[in-house]
């Protein structure tokens, strides 16, 4: 069934991806969303069923390696794809209902493709395939970025992930003599340097998913409009990136510092991006940080689980896009602007739009509470509980600057008292009626005493928290910047210095000039000889002399 | 089918002959060099299939008996491996033609010297037999020299006296070899008999060491590689560039064709030396590619890079990988071309408009598109079979040497994001500062390469897809 969704897939994004007028267009991308929303609807309906089949066919063979193209539908894949394929429907409505692109249809269609390749990838049992699908969703989000120049940092950075990654598998490759993903189990066995393969795989995922160190390129994204911000934050190279988690669990296990190595790198990050989210004067600065903080939660919280997928991550992400989405809005209502500075200033307009999409927000939240409370009743993991709490401080914060901080106050006064009650009758009559039709519910409950929690953390003001962002050797300080500059200076330099050193100095100079002063001083003897005929031919004759004794000697018996 | 070899070798002298009774600055010359091209590619598209399909029988040899009485016969013959090579050398030599300037699309010496190296390389790597191919070796200096003389812009004179030296010394070493085996068996050898030719030990390590050397001297691997680097950065023809861009092949298919099954156990003791010079001189290559400021230079570093990676595959793998190495090096050939190309007529656009040439792609989107596909093939990505089969090859490395695959991986890694890079700030619309008024390219030239990338991400399913068999 998978298979088939692919071949669906395909067919609508060659199709959506086709160049038309502007008008045609308009049309083009509303039957390619149709056509997207009923495929997820079949695909919805045999995930229902659970319809189990392998399509396979013999891609490509080399020295005994067949390589086969794989979609396996399994209820387990099913799990998987379910929130790639929710997340891009939405995205898909998104660029619909925002007329921001130019060309609608062709950006329907880079995310219909790179679902395609997602798909590809979470259903794939061989490393060529895996790979070949990791390095086509990277491809698809340099599309879905467009701007070269926000994206450069982003694509090295992937770009180097994927070609450690590819030398991982490689090795794999090499020790196993196997391209299945399931012979990593042998390679625990008879592992080649597994501390190095295991760390640089897991490296180059914490490259792909922005952790820390390699947060720039994630950062650099704050440049790009927001809906494709959004988009490769949620759909590109980290989702794979969480994928490549879960399907090379077993290689990471060979090293005995994996979990160590993971624990610090996620809790650094987590930690990271809530300073980030809270000092950074920009607002989509802060959602990456923020998305970022959430990725590391996710990452955390597979490895309680495991590395096993289960309903609730699916949840989490979808709640996790949402809101997201919904603080987009705010952004889009208060005229795009790009500082919390100017957030701030702002008078609110369209309360009443405002008061929906604070609804959405709060839903969101209620939504992602309830699901980690019983992901932390599973595992029963402090920082679980501690990482939503940071989230849930740092969404309120934001929040509350954008609707209630700053000058604001004093502008607008009655409009902002009124639309602070509506908000706060919003959130009593959400809680009142989710207390009421699930009161034995621990889960929901929780869920809705967070979002109170959050809404009262909205109320507040933490004035001292927006002066950070008047602090601008802190706003421009760039510590990864600067670490990643340091490195290719340190090449670039040693490359001039070896190439001035060897080829230049060495080579030229030395070996060259040496040649030279051998064949000047030749010609000059040469020259020498024939000006006195004595000398020359008493050197002829000696030359002769030695030829003749080499070919008595070389002939033998023959002479 | 043993005909059509002779064809081969036929259509380029042909073709040289109408280039030089052809009317002087007119384009007609280069149409004929044009379609003499095509024709060869036709012969070799009907010649592939059946090598293809019947790839575990020995192909069918053409021998002509040349001097009967010295006992030297010539035999030419054509394998998948050969095939695919003259086919990814005629695509280049395509592209480098479509590449050409209308002024320098005039200029008959270009196109006969350029025909003549054609003919040159059709031989060598159809040669079967010790002679032709020593012959066919030596023929490809002549033609190359007088290329980068007339047509490089290679202004140091030192440069180009070491370059030929080079290029000499190389073709003596092999003469040297090819008479010492000749004295041996008394008489001509075909390629795959060598090793069965007694030779005595020392006169074979004289031997080997010669055919190393002769082929080393066409490979950019330290210390032949200054030269290399000199030459093709300051080369601004792109037929040129292309031309002695083809010659690190031409060392490394002896390599593939000597290597294999008739190298001796003593020559295999200096395969270490070897191993560990081919990765540090591609760690060095990389690094000097990340100091370039320009995409050609960088783009030489990239393509020394590769050759040596081959070389190494070549020198450490079995003789199975030979179709793996034949399809990876099919695209890197075509895709450099391409790039040369593409690069030298930004470049160019750049001087028509007195621009940055940083920036230039933002002003040239039919070129920006077709370069960044192309970039794109080159650093491996998944949208040709380089892809696959440099995992294949890549992964056989690691298994016989761990720590050459680390510094073969290293190397490959900095240079293809070094290429990336360079990408990136071709298409960054801030760097060029104002808006200037380039002309991007034709609507015929962008359908040449398109057509090209059609040829490349179809490889990807299938490496042979265009053979009909």
């Amino acid at each position: 069934m998978i298979a088939y969704t692919v071949l669906l897939l395909f067919i609508i994004g060659a199709f959506s991806s086709i160049k038309v007028g502007v008008k045609a267009d308009k049309v083009l991308a509303y039957s390619a969303f149709a056509s997207l929303f009923f495929v997820f609807i079949q695909f919805f309906q045999a995930m229902q069923i659970g319809v189990t089949h392998t399509f396979s066919f013999l891609w490509n063979a080399s020295q005994g390696q067949d390589l086969t193209f794989e979609i396996i539908s399994n209820p387990y894949n099913y799990m998987l794809v379910f929130p790639c394929f929710v997340i891009t429907v939405l995205a898909a409505l998104h660029n619909l209902l925002f007329r921001y692109e130019e060309r609608r249809a062709t950006y329907t269609a880079v995310l219909i493709f790179n679902l395609t390749s997602l798909i590809l990838l979470l259903t794939s049992n061989n490393f060529v395939q895996l790979i070949s699908a990791l390095f086509v969703t990277d491809i698809l989000a340099m599309f879905m970025l467009k701007n070269s120049d926000s994206c450069r940092r982003y694509c090295m950075l992937n770009m180097l992930a994927d070609m450690v990654l590819f030398m991982v598998l490689a090795i794999i490759n090499a020790r196993v003599d196997s391209l299945e993903i399931h012979q990593i189990l042998l390679y625990q066995k008879t592992a080649l340097y597994p501390d190095f393969t295991s760390l640089a795989g897991l490296t180059a995922i914490f490259a792909k998913l922005g952790f820390f160190l390699f947060q720039i390129g994630i950062i650099g994204l704050q440049n790009v409009r927001f809906h494709r911000m959004q988009n490769v934050l949620f759909l590109s190279s980290p989702l794979a990136a969480l994928i490549l988690l879960i399907k090379f669990n077993a290689l990471w296990r060979v090293s005995d510092y994996f979990t160590t190595y993971l624990d610090i790198i996620s809790v650094i990050t987590g930690i990271w991006a809530f300073w980030g989210s809270i000092y950074n004067n920009q607002f989509k600065a802060k959602i990456i940080y923020l998305t970022l903080m959430f990725w590391s939660l996710m990452v955390s919280l597979l490895r309680c689980y495991g590395f096993a997928w289960i309903p609730e991550f699916s949840h989490l992400m979808i709640a996790m896009y949402v809101l997201i989405s919904a603080l987009y809005l705010l952004y889009f209502y208060n005229n795009r602007c790009r500082t919390m500075t100017q957030l701030m200033r702002l008078k609110l307009t369209h309360k009443k739009r405002l008061v929906s999409t604070l609804g959405v927000i709060i839903l969101a939240i209620v939504a992602a509470a309830q699901t980690l409370f019983v992901m932390y009743n599973n595992v029963n993991r402090a920082y679980i509980l501690g990482f939503s709490c940071l989230f849930l401080i740092t969404v309120s914060i934001t929040l509350g600057q954008i609707c209630f901080g700053g000058s604001k106050r004093n502008i607008g006064s009655q409009h902002n008292i009124r639309f602070k009650w509506s908000i706060l009758l919003e959130l009593t009559v959400l809680c009142i009626w989710l207390l009421l039709i699930s009161s034995p519910n621990p889960y929901v409950i929780f869920g809705a005493l967070s979002a109170l929690v959050g809404g009262i953390i909205v109320f507040l003001q933490f004035g001292k928290i927006s002066s950070l962002y008047t602090i601008s050797k802190l706003q421009e300080y760039d510590f990864c910047g600067n670490f990643y500059l340091t490195i290719v200076r340190i090449l670039r330099l040693s490359g001039r210095i070896f190439g001035l050193l060897i080829d230049h100095v060495f080579l030229e100079r030395i070996v060259l000039g040496f040649a030279q002063n051998i064949s000047v001083s030749g010609l000059r003897a040469f020259r020498r000889l024939h000006s006195s005929p004595l000398i020359g031919g008493t050197v002829v004759l000696f030359i002769l002399g030695i030829l003749i004794w080499f070919s008595y000697q070389s002939a033998g018996d023959n002479l | 089918m043993t005909e059509l070899l002779l064809i081969l070798l036929i259509i380029p002298l042909l073709g040289n002959m109408f280039v030089l009774f052809a009317k002087k600055n007119d384009t007609n010359a280069f149409y004929v060099a044009i379609f003499t091209i095509a024709a060869n590619i036709a012969v070799v598209l009907r010649l592939l299939p059946p090598t293809v399909v019947n790839s575990a029988i020995p192909p069918e040899n053409y021998t002509y008996h040349w001097l009967s009485n010295a006992g030297i016969d010539l035999v030419f013959g054509a394998d998948t491996f050969s095939l695919l090579l003259l086919l990814s050398v005629y695509l280049s030599l395509l592209i480098g033609m479509i590449g050409l300037l209308a002024s320098q699309r005039k200029s008959k010496a270009l196109l006969l010297l350029t025909l003549y190296f054609m003919w040159n390389i059709t031989g060598f790597l159809t040669a079967r037999d010790m002679f032709s191919f020593y012959i066919f070796f030596a023929g490809m200096v002549l033609p190359l020299f007088m290329l980068v003389e007339m047509f490089g812009s290679v202004h140091k004179t030192s440069v180009l006296y070491v370059f030929f030296s080079l290029g000499l010394v190389g073709a003596l070493l092999l003469l040297t070899a090819t008479l010492i085996i000749y004295r041996f068996n008394h008489g001509n050898v075909e390629l795959s008999e060598i090793a069965l030719v007694s030779i005595p030990k020392y006169a074979a390590m004289v031997v080997w060491i010669s055919i190393c050397l002769a082929f080393l001297s066409r490979i950019p691997i330290w210390p032949f590689h200054h030269w290399f680097a000199v030459i093709n950065t300051g080369t601004k023809n792109p037929l040129v560039y292309i031309v002695v861009n083809l010659i690190p092949l031409t060392g490394l298919y002896g390599f593939m064709r000597f290597w294999q099954l008739t190298v001796p156990e003593s020559v295999v003791t200096f395969l270490p030396i070897i191993t560990a010079f081919g990765v540090i001189t591609m760690l060095f290559a990389a690094l000097i590619g990340i100091s370039f400021k320009d995409f050609l230079p960088k783009l030489f570093s990239y393509s020394a890079v590769y050759y040596l990676l081959f070389l190494l595959c070549t020198v450490l793998l079995d003789a199975q990988y030979e179709k793996n190495i034949a399809f990876s090096l099919f695209i890197f050939l075509i895709v450099n071309a391409t790039l040369t190309v593409l690069d030298l007529w930004s470049e160019n656009a750049c001087a028509e408009s007195r621009c940055d040439y940083r920036g230039i792609l933002a002003y040239m989107p039919r070129l920006s598109k077709i370069f960044t596909f192309f970039v794109l093939v080159a650093v491996g990505l998944p949208i040709s079979s380089m892809f696959w089969n440099n995992f294949v090859l890549i992964s056989a490395l690691f298994k016989i040497n761990f720590v050459a695959g680390i510094g073969i991986m290293s190397a490959i890694t900095l240079i293809c994001m070094s290429v990336m890079y360079e990408l990136f700030i071709m298409r960054n619309l801030k760097t060029i500062g104002s808006a200037v008024a380039v002309e991007d390219i034709s609507e015929r030239q962008s359908a040449f390469f398109m057509a090209i990338i059609v040829l490349l991400f179809l490889s990807f399913f299938d490496p042979l897809w265009f053979v009909l068999s």
